[in-house]
């Protein structure tokens, strides 16, 4: 098997320190605008249009996005635009319509304290601890060590812990202003460096005349040969977005409920031509370097196209790509554990100097935990992610029942979906998958269903109960 | 315009552009491998432009 042979430099690295050291300048800038823990957490309610929608994008877009997509178009050809993105951005247009805005109207800043208002306190505990494993971002971690070790030979966890020390550092001096200003530029080198690779690769390959003498003519078909259940599946992944705790508190943090709508609308726009992109750019790997594995064929692609320094800022927009989704979710998951655990259970009268605090030490208890985990005891790894998993699974059908359901709502509905999604997950998988459905298809119907149950047990819910002060 | 009739006009949008990539990549459109990247760019290098001095302007 061909490996991938890179020509890195001191330029190269001199436009990763550039870039490392810039993040960390920006993060500490912004900063020093940052009064109350209002401003640390949901700065200050005040995110303009174009603040949204590149915090929004970036942190959305993580490793899987871009190496997934151009894995699958490697693997599958255009069916990876055709089947996995097009019906998952057009299944998010509700999303952006109608839980955007319903979710900037509610003064709870995060989903476990929606939860909690809504149901009950065990209830928002279990979405808190769920939240802050799916917070926890392994799997970018992993792959930052996996391309920092393909690309400069050197270790995974060396590469994975100067990344995760510099996504820790600007993020917690300023909390979420630092994270939405530095996925604003994350966001401008991510767009402009990834996709203008392509007409480089397009003039290689020789466009789709090239292509198609180069790739099977499989590739070129709409569904690539995929089952009805496997597209059903990439169908209803793309419904994650609509318990992802990092695009509530965006919402949240947008200056009106109709900035948060537009903004999440021009963010489908925009990821629709990335994917777009990606597809393409998955293509030209698979014809370039079609004896090398997907992600990797897509590194040695790029790399090889482009002059020293050009290597290094390359590098740098996928760092970007992956360093903007793992800041936004350390904040999530410290903020979860701050304001969502620690601060009901044993200290309600925290200050706002307290919170920030408490948050910045949580923020670099998961950056730490996150490193040992995936780099030294990958044991434990798989059980991390798993339970991550789970989150969606069991928080999908209580968040959006809590915001929507017009009818008799009780504690049961949304303690039994919860614990349903959760359970049946653990149950299929345990089961291997029956009958080779994903766990997902079968929790998402089972969890509705004890939802509806549930509502008929006990005492209605008063939706317009504020929520107790216990300070 | 009415807002509703502003967020019609993005959900017509997002389902046309859908439609013209979905065309361009079954038909084959090689032209889409270098419009695509550059329009996607300026469109992003715009916005962060705005984000940046929406910032200032609200710091200052």
């Amino acid at each position: 098997m061909q490996d991938v042979v890179v020509n890195w430099t001191n330029l190269d690295w001199l436009a990763i320190f550039m870039y490392l050291g810039g993040m960390i300048l920006v993060g500490w800038y912004v900063s020093r605008k940052v009064r109350n823990s209002e401003d640390y957490l949901m700065a200050g309610r005040a995110l303009s249009y174009p603040m949204v929608v590149a915090t929004v994008a970036a942190t959305w877009y993580g490793s899987g996005a871009v190496f997934g997509t151009a894995e699958l178009a490697f693997g599958s050809g255009i069916a990876a635009f055709v089947v996995w993105c097009v019906p998952a951005h057009l299944g998010r247009i509700p999303l952006a319509l109608w839980v955007a805005p319903r979710v900037r109207g509610v003064k709870e800043n995060t989903i476990p304290a929606l939860l909690g208002r809504l149901y009950a306190r065990p209830v928002a505990i279990l979405g808190a601890v769920l939240i802050v494993c799916y917070s926890s971002r392994l799997m970018d971690i992993v792959s930052v060590g996996i391309m920092g070790n393909t690309v400069t030979g050197l270790p995974n966890w060396v590469i994975g812990a100067v990344i995760v020390g510099v996504v820790i550092c600007y993020s917690m001096f300023g909390g979420l202003w630092s994270v939405v200003m530095t996925d604003v530029l994350q966001f401008f080198l991510m767009t402009s460096l990834t996709l203008l690779l392509l007409p480089g690769v397009w003039t290689a390959v020789g466009g789709f005349e090239g292509l198609r003498t180069a790739l099977p003519a499989g590739h070129f078909s709409p569904a690539g040969g995929m089952s009805v259940s496997q597209i059903l599946v990439f169908f209803l992944l793309g419904f994650q977005v609509y318990a992802d705790p990092a695009a509530y508190q965006r919402f949240g943090a947008s200056n009106s409920a109709k900035t948060a709508k537009r903004a999440y609308l021009t963010c489908l726009l925009i990821w629709m031509a990335f994917d777009a992109v990606m597809t393409m750019l998955g293509l030209g790997a698979r014809a370039l370097y079609p004896e090398l594995q997907g992600s990797k064929a897509f590194l040695t692609m790029a790399i090889n196209a482009m002059p020293p320094f050009l290597t290094g800022l390359w590098i740098c927009s996928i760092l970007a790509v992956i360093m903007s989704t793992m800041s936004s979710f350390f904040l999530v998951g410290a903020t979860t554990l701050t304001c969502d655990l620690i601060k009901p259970m044993f200290r309600p009268c925290m200050t706002d100097r307290e919170q920030i605090r408490l948050t910045r030490i949580f923020m670099v208890c998961i950056g730490l935990s996150g490193c040992l985990l995936a780099f030294q005891f990958s044991a434990v790894l798989d059980a991390v992610v798993f339970l991550g998993g789970l989150y969606l699974a069991s928080a999908f059908v209580p968040v959006l029942g809590g915001l929507f359901w017009k009818w008799r709502l009780t504690v049961a509905g949304g303690f039994l979906s919860m614990l349903g999604g959760m359970g049946v997950t653990l149950l299929w998988q345990s089961l291997g998958n029956p009958l080779g459905l994903k766990p997902m298809l079968v929790a998402l119907p089972a969890s509705f269903l004890l939802f509806l149950i549930g509502n008929m047990i006990g005492k209605p819910i008063d939706r317009n109960a504020e929520s107790v002060n216990e300070c | 315009m009415s807002q509703n009739a502003l967020d019609l006009i993005f959900v017509i949008a997002i389902v046309v552009e859908a439609a013209l990539i979905l065309g361009g990549l079954v038909s084959g459109v090689s032209a889409l491998g270098y419009i695509l990247p550059v329009i996607v760019a300026c469109v992003c290098t715009a916005l962060t432009c705005l984000a940046i001095r929406d910032f200032f302007r609200q710091h200052r």
